[in-house]
């Protein structure tokens, strides 16, 4: 039995109708329903028409033209040829194919690495400091105080004191002795580039040094192996210092007449005579004197100047 | 390189599904998909009549439309890899159709070349419509004047639901088939395809005494 349609319910469907959309059952009812409707069927007509209107200048306008859809064809696959040959891979594989570029970019990476090993050497062998480059003196300029750039002594830092006494002078021979000695207290309190100072027109000190040069050399021998305790900035670090000593040793040998008037002066004011020996001097006498006849006793002195 | 049956096609597929795929359309995919020429050839031949009419139909300029073509199958071929046979390959290429020229018509727009498929000019560049040899003459003018007034009224149809009636009434899509293709609910495929022929219907009586 067919289902009764009516016209709200048929203009629902007439659009899948002409579609060919709807279901069998659907389509069955409707077209019993198209059959006495004449207003739902001219809207059906209408429909077909737009359709074949549609259809009919879209087969007008086909393109039938070889040419054109070749050009489609030809165009498509010379881009897809080119999109390809393009690509990496492919570009890797061409440079394979001809093995004299293979070479010719062998030797180019051999060449670049042998340059780039020569870069750093050269830059390794640069960096490292010779004691005649620029880098190591401006590397000294900026560090007062070391060794190899010792500062003069001024008020800021504390003078180096030697550990074993004074500066030695026992190899002298001579009873009367000076000498300037220039040298440098390192960082470490050892004596460096010491040398000594004679003026070249002071021609009997000239004569001098050459006469006794083994005992001089001695003399800078045991000055060389003298220790002290370094320089102390103000912050207390050690510093290497320029240091100038005068070494004099005076050999100062008493009269008999002084001596007596000495004795004489010193019973009248203690009234009560000491023994013999050696004479205790005033108080605050640096000069060591000995009894006549006894062998002068020498002073040495080592003054910084 | 080596024929392929369809058996093996399935075994290599692994996840794809080819069910809405034939066995000789799987294997020229395959083909085109490992780089054979001569398949991709044989692909855009057997779809560039349909590409390009549906490219003429919704940009209405015959460079274009070429132009489109082409974009069209290299996205084919650059996006095969993506097809999973979910659909058949003639309703996908429809979608990508569709997609492309969707992207001009909007370019167009910025540009505001939007007006320049007009009727006289599509007239110009394509022809008179066909008639038919049994229609009186009175009945050809008539149909002539109608098919005018439904084209020109095609023309001012939104991009759309001029894309709906030209898969449906030209390309014969089915309601499924045009969902797919422009990525849409087959409600929403009704709802277009009823709109866009009111506006024609509304034109056409407007014409008729």
């Amino acid at each position: 039995m067919i289902p009764y349609l009516g016209c709200p319910a048929a203009r629902e469907m007439l659009q899948a109708f002409v579609d060919d959309e709807l279901p069998m059952t659907e389509q069955v009812a409707l077209e019993s329903h198209l059959r006495w409707c004449d207003t739902c069927s001219a809207h059906v007509e209408d429909l077909r028409l737009i359709g074949d209107s549609i259809r009919d200048r879209s087969a007008s306008v086909s393109v039938d033209d070889a040419r054109k859809l070749a050009a489609i064809q030809a165009g498509v696959l010379g881009r897809i040829r080119a999109e390809r040959e393009q690509a990496f891979p492919a570009r890797l594989r061409g440079l394979f194919e001809d093995f004299h570029l293979l070479w010719a970019g062998l030797g180019a990476s051999a060449a670049f690495t042998a340059c780039i090993f020569l870069t750093v050497g050269v830059l390794h062998a640069a960096s490292s400091e010779r004691p005649d480059s620029l880098a190591d003196v401006i590397h000294l300029l900026a560090n007062p105080g070391s060794d190899r750039n010792p500062v003069r002594l001024d008020g800021s830092i504390s003078a180096p004191r030697a550990l074993d006494g004074a500066l030695p002078l026992d190899q002298i021979s001579e009873d009367e002795a000076v000498y300037a000695l220039a040298a440098v207290v390192t960082q470490e309190g050892r004596v460096a580039n010491y040398e000594l100072l004679v003026l070249e027109h002071d021609g009997a000190r000239l004569r001098e040094a050459a006469a006794h040069a083994d005992e001089v050399s001695a003399m800078l021998d045991a000055v060389s192996q003298s220790r002290f305790e370094p320089a102390q900035a103000a912050g207390g670090a050690p510093v290497a210092v320029n240091m100038v000593w005068l070494l004099a040793r005076t050999t100062v040998k008493g009269t008999p007449h002084a001596l007596e008037r000495e004795m004489l002066q010193w019973r009248r004011s203690r009234l009560t005579p000491s023994g013999g020996g050696v004479y205790p001097g005033p108080p605050g006498a640096e000069i060591y004197t000995t009894p006549p006849g006894d062998k002068p006793r020498t002073a040495r002195r080592s003054t910084p100047v | 390189m080596q024929p392929l049956n369809a058996g093996e096609l399935v075994k290599n597929a692994g996840a794809i599904s080819w069910s809405e795929v034939d066995s000789r359309e799987a294997a020229l995919l395959e083909r085109c998909a490992a780089g054979d020429e001569s398949a991709c050839g044989e692909l855009v031949a057997a779809h560039q009549r349909m590409v390009y009419n549906l490219a003429l139909h919704l940009l209405g300029d015959r460079d274009e439309a070429l132009d489109l073509s082409q974009e069209v199958f290299l996205r084919v071929f650059r996006t095969l890899s993506s097809f999973r046979g979910h659909s058949a390959l003639r309703t996908w290429i429809y979608r990508i159709v569709v997609n492309q020229a969707r992207n001009r018509q909007r370019w167009w727009r910025r540009r505001h070349r939007s007006d320049q498929c007009s009727l006289d000019q599509h007239l110009k560049q394509f022809g008179d419509f066909a008639s038919k040899a049994d229609a009186s003459p009175d009945r050809v003018l008539a149909r002539k004047e109608s098919v005018e007034r439904i084209w020109r009224a095609l023309d001012k149809l939104p991009f759309d639901q001029r894309t709906a009636m030209v898969l449906r009434e030209i390309d014969g899509l089915r309601y499924d088939e045009i969902a797919f293709s422009l990525g849409i609910a087959v409600g929403t495929v009704k709802s277009r395809l009823t709109r866009a022929r009111q506006a024609l219907r509304a034109e056409l009586l407007g014409l008729q005494p």
